[in-house]
Formats: structure tokens, C-alpha cells, sequence
């Protein structure tokens, strides 16, 4: 088999692969970002690589005119290895790193929304730590030291015969002796009786829990003191798996190909362990310090986090292999802490809607709730559920990356620098905007572009099928990358660190993006028989969080247009499940049984979905007008 | 018992066809359609003040891929528009739709001038108001159909067709020069309404919009378009004011281009003689789409218009449908 070298710059990371490999597998394979929304299939155009030297045949694409191939640019995933070759990567085909000042200015936000979370939680977590009356053995006392430790936990109430796994037996001898026989145990309560997790000098800090949002773009992970359930630390990423696709769909055909499951699995782990990495160094931590671990993700994130095989997901009728996880010890799942810490899964609700919503129903109250209350995760795999005390009805619906950053032209996660409040005072003025902690605007999240697209249209700008107006003669709408773009700043503009523009082809995707959640929403009220006028409250959950606003999102049709005193927003709601696992026992029960009490609708066979996804292609709503 | 009956809370709007002198137009009368208050035909729940119309297609240029059993009536006028747009009228036409086909780059490359210069000649030479349909959505037909507008201003063309993409030149024509305007969508009720509302938020006026709901000929998804008809009108009569717009079918074009009306007798010898079959074809599916909703019927076999009429006088004549059915066996 002939190998070829591939040198990446500007990293200057190379790479020998094998003769007809894609330059996207090489990049890949050095941990180089690029993107690939399409999951590296030719058709997103996103990860333009130039050639520097070597050959390299052109790979046609809508995205590439012949002028840029002729100056080199190929597309990563359809340029085959047939002899070395040196490529740069340009910024723009890179995936956004978040930064560490995205951890501290937005994550921080997040502090007052987990408080109200976790309000009324007494920590109990299935996870205590004990410390032990260990004698030292003698010759008269010979009993093995996990007897001895076994004893000892006896002594300290702990009914049923403790499970030990072998990795904490490897470590126990060093620890008990090192420390004097001054040691606590580290005790999980797991289904069939006590398990001990690890042995630890009994003046080590914590017990430690490592709590995780696993979402389909942006993965969020932070440090719990398991006794206080104070968060120690939050930090966040892109999730890896970007780089095999920008939704669901994509990243479970990635993950159907041949070792495509083992790919996907590596790059969920890295992703947490880069995070992991982070919070340890600010923590002062280590890794194997940390005793448990709750994740909760969609159904198909955490399938593919445990190297399930998701496919079944994705063909009808939808099945996947499993909705309650069993408890999984962390050298199992492949997750770098204590090799012996539980991993307490978030329960699944159908084949769509993960684990990551039931803690927000729980935040936000919905099934103790007499009044009916409609809750909306808007994250990539969209997810929203409807009821109150009696009953409760959940679908998901795929929304896509566009509001975290993903697939717009000055997409940008929400971190400092994103413009996250867009107001146009009059169709010819330069927008007022807001920035994430005030600095220079650098791109649009979420918020922000619900509030432009509502804006644009509001001012007449853009029409109902969300295009921008060529004969409007508004100064600000130019060409950009070869297609109509509204600049909402351009380079050099007062308080700009960059051209920030939305394009006719970033309208069309937040127009899909509005229509999965408007159509999704219409849906589940079709079914509950009930107006909008009805839901007494609205609780928004996810990144896009508080920021929203409400009246502009309503104006475009995304959101009911409800008076603005009956929406709340509840912050990372996947997180605060997470936390919840982690943190209390009955919560995690609750949970549990949560699970069983939604019904899941699927949208992808409902009758209706496909005519109300096609009447909400249409701002506000084509049922707006006319009737 | 009484059979439960259906009472609309809408009305569909009148579209008027063909600028009379008092409008500043040449055409002796004009052709109105649409006011139902009442599914079609159902007349015995509500009002179908007007009568479906036949449009004779009359092609701007030899229309060469039309098969024998089109060409043997229009031996004598094949070659020229304005004879055969004569013949038309002679034999009863009220309605004409001329096509500018030969506008299209590989159809002749007729120029916008040249258009609106045989639909001058086309004017003059009969007192019938006209459709005129352009090449297809894009730029060629915006030119064309802008120039025809212009030249015809005061005639109330009704000009085809808008599409979602390409609406506003054609939008801007009819309200500049008073012409109504076919709005056409691929067989579905959300994106049919949203092209009325894009149009009438151009301050085009509703009552000049006319919906093409787009079909297939009969055996090639009549059946779809017809649902879908039943549905916006359906919608309309409940009181939907952006889908209560008649609806327009191109019935000749799409039913001649079957296989089943093209493949000659001694190859399918079951299916019988090719002539009566492309007949039979058509009529079919003019008729199915009268039952659907359609207004105007755009044609092409003369036998088959006969036929057509003479169903639609039927239709139109009974207030009880079984007595219509009657007179279609009969027919």
C-alpha cells in the first residue's frame, strides 16, 4: 500500500496516510478541526483547504468557482491523497474554538439559573463519602485490607456487602498504608447494594462529580462538590463529532460507516476530556479525583458516547437500543476520571427526546403544575414538551446548529464578542447592537440573529419567505461571498472587530430553524387540542436562553405570541439534570419515573408535521394572514 | 332525512378576463369567473353564479412535438397563430390562451418585441380575451411578458404564470398595465396561499390573481391535484381570504404529453384507436379537474372542448348532482 505525507499549515502538524485517503481524513486523524456540517460527503462546502504545493485534481462544488480553484482551493473531503502535499487551512474552514474567557463571562451567567435549578435540592448523593476507623492490621488482626475496609464501613452504618471493582482494589493497599490508615471511602449507592468507588486519604478534598450537557454543537461540563453541591467550575466546547456532520441525522450515518461508531465515540470523549482537562488545571484537580459522573444528552449523543449502534434511530421505526441506561463504571465508558466512578445516564424519552429535557420539566415544574406549561430546549436536535400535572407530551424536532454559531456566516458561538441584541431603528440606519460583555462585535449568536431576522422583516427588509429585498435600496444590503447579505457591521465600522453580515442563504437556514420549532409547537398543540392561548407559561431552556427576545421571536413566528410575563427560562436545564443525578438521590428517581410519564409523539410520521413545517417556511405564519 | 349541507362562510372573488372599450380595451366581452359560495357544481348549498370556461391553446409558433391527433384539426392554421386563433373563435372560443413557447432560447429565441407584436396582431384580428402564457419562470419570460403587458395595456390579459421564485417583475406588469396575474404553486395549499400573500403584499389586488395549482394529466397525479384543489377551496369557502382566488388548469398541455395518448395502436392493441384515446384522455381530465374546482380549462383538442362544454352546460344546468351526472353519461 502506497502512504503519502500530508503537512497541514499554518500548525505545520503532518501526516503520512494511505494512497486515495480524503485530506479531510488526514486532518482529521491530526485532531485538525475542519468542518464539515454535511459530515465530509462534498455537499456543505464548508471545508475549503488551499494547496500549496503537490498535486491535486479540482473538486467541482458549488461553493468553489473555477477563479478559487484555479488559485488552489479544494475542498478537504473530496481531495484524495495521491502523492505528498502541503495545504493550509484557512481560518474560516476551521470549527470555532471556545474560548476560556467564553467559560468565564457567559458561563458565569449561568451561576444565578442553577440556583434557581437546584433550589429546594438537599444534597444527597447517591455518592458519600465515609471516612473510616481503620486499625492497622497486625498478626492478630490479619483480615485482608478490603475486609478491613468492609469492617469499618459496617461500623459506619452502611448496610449490605460493598462491591469493591478491581481498579479500586489495585489502588487500595498504596492508599490505606500512605495515609497512615487515616482513609474514607468513596460509597456509591448503586441498585443491588453498596459499591466503593474508590479509597482516598481522609483528608483529600471533595468527593468530586463531574456533571456533562453532552449537545449535538456544544458540549458543557462542570466540577460539583458532591456534599455541598456547590459547582466548582463550568467550562465549554464545541463537540468534535462537528467534524462528522452538523446534526443528528448525519452523525448517526457517520457513525453507521465502517468504524465510524469507534470514531465517533473517540471524538465525544475528547471532546469531554479537553473540557475536563481545563476544569481540572483551574480546579487544582485530578482527573482520577473525581468520583462520579452524570451525562445528559439526546438519545443519539449518548448512544454514541457509549459506542451504541445508533442506526436503528434513524431507520424506521426508530428504535433505539436502550432509554434507561444502566449504571456504568467510568473505565467502561471510556471516560477519564476514577476508572471505578459510576456514570449515571440521563433516561431517554423515544427515539428522539433525550434525558437532557426532564430536568428542566423538573426545574420549571411542569408535572406538579396545574396550569399547562410548554417547555422548548432549542438546541440542535430541538426538543419540547407540553402538560402539566395530568399528563405531558414530548417531541423532538431537528432544528439544527444555526443558533450556537454553526453554518452562518458570522455565526458565532455565544461568548464574548457575539452580538446577542440586534434593533433597527429605520430601514437605511446602521443597527444597534448589544455584545456579549460589551467588547468589539465579532458575530451573531443566537439571540441575535432571532432579533435580526425579526428586525429585517419588521422594517420590511426581508420578506415572508425570509429574503433579503434587492429593490429596497437599503444602503447596508450588499453582496458578500457572492450572495445578498444585510452588514450589520462592517470591518472598521465603530465597534466592530470584524464584517458581521447575514446572507440570504443564513436566512433560509434560520427560517428552517424557526419552522422546525414553530411547526414542532403547532404540532403538539394540534394533538393537545388546545390554542395558544392557553399555555400558561413558556419555559425556554438552552444556550439560546435568556437572551431571547420574546416579542421579536414571536414576530417571526418562532415562539406563540403570548404576553412576555408568561415566559421564563430556566439556563442549561441538560446541566442541572445532570447535577441532579449527581446530587440527589430522589431526584434522580424522579427522573426516572418522569421518563415513563411522557408520551412521545414522533413528528417524522405525524400526519400533519410535514403541511405545518411548510405553512411555517413563512413569517410570521401562512395561517397568519388572510384568515 | 335530511341530507346535512354545506354552508360557506366565504365567497370566492369574481376575476374578470379582457378590457372592454369602457375599460380602454378592444375585447367585444369579457369573461368572468370564480364567485362560488358553494363547492362545484353543489348548487343546491350555495351560489355558482358563473360557468367554467374552456381557453383554446393557440401556440405562437408551430407547435412541431404536437402528435398527429392534434395537427389533423388544425391542418389548415398550424403554421399561423392569428388563422388558427380565428379558427378558434369561429368554432365558439370564448376564451384564447396564446403560449409564447417560441420565446424560449431552445424553442426559437423569439424576441420580446416580437411577442408583443403577434399578440398585437392576435388583438386585432379577434374580439375574445386572451391568456398569455410566457416561456417559463426566469428572466426571458419576465421580458417577454412585460413587453406583451405593455402592449396590451387596457385589454386585461390574464398573464401566466408567478411562481414563488420569480414573481415581482410579473406582479409589477399586471398592476402597472391592469392585467391579472396566474399564480402557480406545485400541488400544495400552504405554499399556494404564501404566493397569494407575497403577491397581494406587492399591492397586487386578490380578485386578479388566479391559481395555478399545477396537475398532471390523467394516470400522472390528477388525483393529487385534485385533493389538493378540494383542499384550498375547502379552506376558501371556510373563510381563508388568501386562497379564495379561482383556479386555472392547463389541462391540453399536460394531458397530450401521456404516454398512453402518444403510443400507437398496433403496439397496444387493447388500448384501441390513438385519435379517440387522446380525446378521451383529455376530456377526462378537464372533467375531473371541473369536479376539483377548476374555472378555467386551458385546451387543446377541439372534440374535446366540444365535449367539455357540453359538460359543463350540464354540470351547470342541474341543481341535483345526479341529474348532472345524467347529462355527462348522456353526453
Amino acid at each position: 500500500m502506497k502512504a503519502h505525507r500530508v503537512k497541514f499549515l499554518p500548525s505545520g502538524g503532518e501526516i503520512a496516510v494511505r494512497d486515495g485517503s480524503t485530506v479531510h481524513e488526514a486532518a482529521a486523524a491530526l485532531g485538525i478541526p475542519i468542518r464539515a456540517e454535511c459530515g465530509a460527503q462534498g455537499r456543505c462546502g464548508r471545508c475549503v483547504v488551499k494547496v500549496e504545493s503537490g498535486d491535486a485534481p479540482p473538486t467541482p462544488h458549488p461553493a468553489l468557482p473555477d477563479e478559487r480553484q484555479a488559485r488552489g482551493y479544494r475542498l478537504a473531503c473530496l481531495l484524495r491523497v495521491a502523492g505528498d502535499l502541503v495545504v493550509s487551512v484557512p481560518d474560516e474552514s476551521l470549527l470555532p474554538a471556545a474560548g476560556v474567557d467564553f467559560e468565564t463571562v457567559i458561563l458565569a451567567e449561568d451561576d444565578a439559573k442553577r440556583r434557581d435549578a437546584l433550589a429546594g435540592l438537599v444534597p444527597s448523593s447517591p455518592l458519600r463519602r465515609i471516612p473510616l476507623e481503620l486499625p492497622p492490621p497486625t498478626l492478630d488482626d490479619n483480615i485482608d485490607d478490603r475486609e478491613r475496609v468492609c469492617r469499618a464501613l459496617r461500623a459506619a452504618g452502611v448496610r449490605g456487602e460493598p462491591r469493591v471493582g478491581l481498579s479500586s482494589l489495585r489502588r487500595m493497599p498504596a492508599v490505606l498504608r500512605g495515609s497512615g490508615w487515616k482513609a474514607a471511602a468513596d460509597v456509591f449507592a448503586g441498585r443491588h447494594g453498596p459499591e466503593i468507588v474508590s479509597i482516598r486519604p481522609v483528608d483529600a478534598p471533595g468527593p468530586w462529580g463531574l456533571a456533562v450537557d453532552l449537545g449535538t454543537t456544544t458540549v458543557v461540563a462542570e466540577i460539583v462538590d458532591l456534599a455541598t453541591g456547590a459547582c466548582l467550575r463550568r467550562a465549554a466546547a464545541y463537540n468534535r463529532q462537528l467534524s462528522c456532520g452538523a446534526d443528528i441525522i448525519s452523525r448517526i450515518v457517520a457513525a453507521s460507516r465502517e468504524g465510524g461508531a469507534g470514531r465517533l465515540r473517540e471524538l465525544a470523549l475528547e471532546t469531554i476530556h479537553a473540557i475536563l482537562d481545563r476544569l481540572c488545571r483551574h480546579a487544582g484537580i485530578g482527573p482520577d479525583d473525581i468520583s462520579a459522573a452524570a451525562v445528559a444528552g439526546n438519545t443519539t449523543m449518548v448512544h454514541l458516547l457509549l459506542g451504541l449502534p445508533a442506526e436503528q434511530i434513524r431507520i424506521e421505526p426508530y428504535i433505539p437500543v436502550v432509554n434507561r441506561y444502566p449504571v456504568l463504571a467510568a473505565a467502561e465508558v471510556g471516560l477519564g476520571i476514577d476508572p471505578s466512578a459510576p456514570v449515571l445516564l440521563a433516561p431517554g424519552i423515544g427515539s428522539y427526546v433525550g434525558g437532557d429535557v426532564l430536568a428542566g420539566i423538573i426545574a420549571c415544574g411542569m408535572h406538579r403544575a396545574g396550569e399547562t406549561i410548554l417547555f422548548i430546549d432549542a438546541g440542535t436536535n430541538g426538543e419540547i414538551v407540553l402538560g402539566n400535572r395530568d399528563w405531558m407530551m414530548g417531541c423532538a424536532c431537528s432544528t439544527g446548529p444555526a443558533f450556537e454559531g454553526v453554518g452562518i456566516a458570522s455565526g458565532m458561538m455565544a461568548s464574548p464578542g457575539a452580538v446577542e441584541a440586534v434593533a433597527i431603528p429605520s430601514r437605511d440606519a446602521a443597527p444597534s447592537i448589544v455584545t456579549i460583555a460589551g467588547g468589539p462585535a465579532r458575530g451573531l449568536c443566537g439571540s441575535g440573529m432571532i432579533d435580526l431576522m425579526a428586525q429585517l422583516f419588521l422594517r420590511g427588509l426581508v420578506d415572508r419567505r425570509g429574503t433579503l429585498d434587492p429593490g429596497s435600496g437599503c444602503p447596508r444590503i450588499a453582496d458578500r461571498g457572492g450572495h445578498r447579505a444585510y452588514l450589520v457591521r462592517e470591518e472598521g465600522e465603530e465597534g466592530a472587530a470584524r464584517d458581521i453580515h447575514l446572507t440570504d442563504v443564513d436566512l433560509k437556514k434560520l427560517l428552517r430553524t424557526k419552522a422546525a420549532i414553530q411547526s414542532a409547537i403547532r404540532t403538539l398543540l394540534r394533538c393537545a387540542d388546545l390554542e395558544e392561548g392557553e399555555i400558561a407559561r413558556i419555559v425556554i431552556a438552552g444556550r439560546l436562553g435568556e437572551a431571547i427576545d420574546a416579542a421579536n421571536a414571536a414576530a417571526i413566528g418562532m415562539l406563540p405570541p403570548l404576553p412576555l410575563e408568561r415566559f421564563s427560562y430556566v439556563g442549561n436545564g441538560s446541566l442541572w439534570g445532570a447535577n441532579m443525578l449527581l446530587l440527589s438521590g430522589e431526584k434522580g428517581g424522579e427522573i426516572l419515573s418522569l421518563a415513563d410519564r411522557i408520551t412521545y409523539i414522533d413528528l417524522s410520521t405525524h400526519p400533519r408535521y410535514m403541511d405545518e413545517f411548510i405553512a411555517s417556511l413563512f413569517i410570521p405564519h401562512t395561517d397568519a394572514v388572510g384568515k | 332525512m335530511t341530507a346535512p349541507s354545506f354552508r360557506a362562510s366565504g365567497r370566492i372573488r369574481t376575476v374578470r378576463i379582457g378590457g372592454t372599450p369602457a375599460d380602454g380595451g378592444s375585447r367585444g366581452e369579457a369573461v368572468e369567473v370564480g364567485g362560488e359560495t358553494c363547492l362545484p357544481f353543489h348548487r343546491f348549498e350555495g351560489e355558482m353564479p358563473l360557468r367554467p370556461v374552456v381557453a383554446w391553446e393557440i401556440p405562437d409558433s408551430t407547435p412541431v412535438d404536437w402528435c398527429e391527433t392534434l395537427r389533423e384539426p388544425y391542418a389548415g392554421v398550424f403554421d399561423d397563430p392569428v388563422a388558427w386563433a380565428r379558427f378558434a373563435v369561429e368554432r365558439g372560443a370564448r376564451l384564447l390562451c396564446l403560449d409564447l413557447r417560441g420565446a424560449a432560447a431552445d424553442k426559437g429565441n423569439r424576441s420580446a418585441a416580437e411577442s408583443a407584436d403577434l399578440l398585437r396582431r392576435l388583438l386585432g384580428a379577434v374580439k375574445v380575451p386572451l391568456i398569455v402564457k410566457g416561456p417559463g419562470p426566469g428572466e426571458r419570460q419576465n421580458e417577454v411578458l412585460t413587453a406583451c403587458a405593455e402592449a396590451a395595456q387596457g385589454e386585461r390579459l390574464l398573464l401566466a404564470s408567478a411562481v414563488e421564485e420569480e414573481y415581482k417583475t410579473l406582479v409589477a406588469a399586471g398592476v402597472a398595465f391592469g392585467h391579472a396575474v396566474t399564480a402557480e404553486t406545485p400541488i400544495d395549499v400552504n405554499l399556494c396561499k404564501q404566493l397569494n400573500i407575497l403577491m397581494t403584499d406587492l399591492h397586487f389586488p386578490p380578485d386578479s390573481i388566479v391559481i395555478d395549482p399545477l396537475t398532471g394529466g390523467l394516470g400522472y397525479g390528477l388525483e393529487y391535484t385534485y385533493s389538493v384543489m378540494e383542499r384550498i377551496r375547502l379552506q376558501a369557502l371556510g373563510g381563508d381570504e388568501m386562497l379564495q382566488m379561482p383556479f386555472i388548469c392547463f389541462v391540453g398541455a399536460e394531458s397530450w404529453k401521456v404516454k398512453e395518448v402518444k403510443v400507437p395502436e398496433e403496439r397496444e392493441p387493447s388500448w384501441g384507436d390513438r385519435a379517440r384515446r387522446g380525446v378521451l384522455w383529455e376530456i377526462t381530465t378537464a372533467v375531473s379537474l371541473l369536479h376539483a374546482g377548476a374555472a378555467v380549462l386551458v385546451m387543446r383538442h377541439p372534440a374535446a372542448i366540444a365535449a367539455v362544454e357540453k359538460a359543463i352546460d350540464g354540470l351547470m344546468e342541474g341543481t341535483e348532482p345526479q341529474r348532472a351526472q345524467r347529462t355527462l353519461r348522456m353526453g
